[in-house]
């Protein structure tokens, strides 16, 4: 399943993928597979991600139910 | 040697690496054991010396570090329990085709059908024996070494 909260949330910090990617020390790919679904990262790495994008893990990684 | 110990890889391509290697390591183990069976269809078993006993070495050992680790770090297998009936069914179905293989082999080699019977009958009972007694003595470590794992880590937890 797509993460379009993440994708919205580096939109709205005005990031690109490559600018993400490196502030996280990972590559545009994952990134790019992280927003697309295909990888589910590491807590870890969930984590940094939050912190770039100063929101919380249930903002990003959290799928509601009822969605 | 620090360069070599730190990965230039982020999470995702190590998993993506791992899956790669993984890939490669059941490729070779499975074209080797091919590459056996396919040597001793047309050498036979007495050219072993000669032919085939670095294949031979090579699978041997790929398949011992496989059992060990995995007995190590408490694992037995993603879909087969390790229960005796399990085993007793493995060990037959084993013992079954390579007791079948090698009657092949001896009537290719001989075209005897008494004497390729004879070496299905002696090949299956030898090895139903054997193999049921190593997947035996395999599943009791196994057991062991889970029991003490899980008992490590709920003591790790407290």
């Amino acid at each position: 399943m797509k993460n379009l909260k993440l994708k919205l949330a580096r939109m709205e910090k005005d990031l690109s993928q490559t600018e993400l990617a490196k502030r996280v020390g990972v590559t545009r790919q994952t990134i790019g597979m992280v927003e697309s679904g295909d990888y589910n990262p590491t807590l870890n790495l969930c984590i940094q991600i939050c912190r770039e994008l100063g929101k919380t893990l249930d903002d990003l990684f959290w799928e509601d139910d009822t969605a | 040697m620090k360069w070599f110990k730190k990965s230039s890889l982020d999470e995702m391509q190590e998993l993506r690496l791992l899956k790669i290697e993984s890939r490669g390591f059941w490729i070779g183990f499975i074209g080797l054991f091919l590459a056996i069976v396919v040597q001793i269809v047309i050498y036979g078993t007495e050219s072993i010396r000669e032919v085939y006993v670095g294949e031979f070495i090579v699978f041997l050992c790929m398949g011992i570090y496989l059992i060990v680790e995995c007995l190590r770090n408490g694992i037995w297998d993603r879909h087969l329990p390790a229960t005796p009936a399990v085993n007793i069914g493995l060990s037959l179905l084993a013992a079954a085709v390579t007791g079948l293989f090698n009657a092949i082999v001896s009537y290719h080699n001989y075209h005897d059908t008494t004497a390729a019977f004879v070496i299905f009958i002696v090949y299956f009972l030898m090895l139903s024996v054997v193999i049921y007694v190593t997947l035996t003595v395999c599943s009791a470590l196994y057991r062991r070494r889970r029991k003490y794992l899980e008992e490590e880590r709920e003591e790790d937890a407290d």
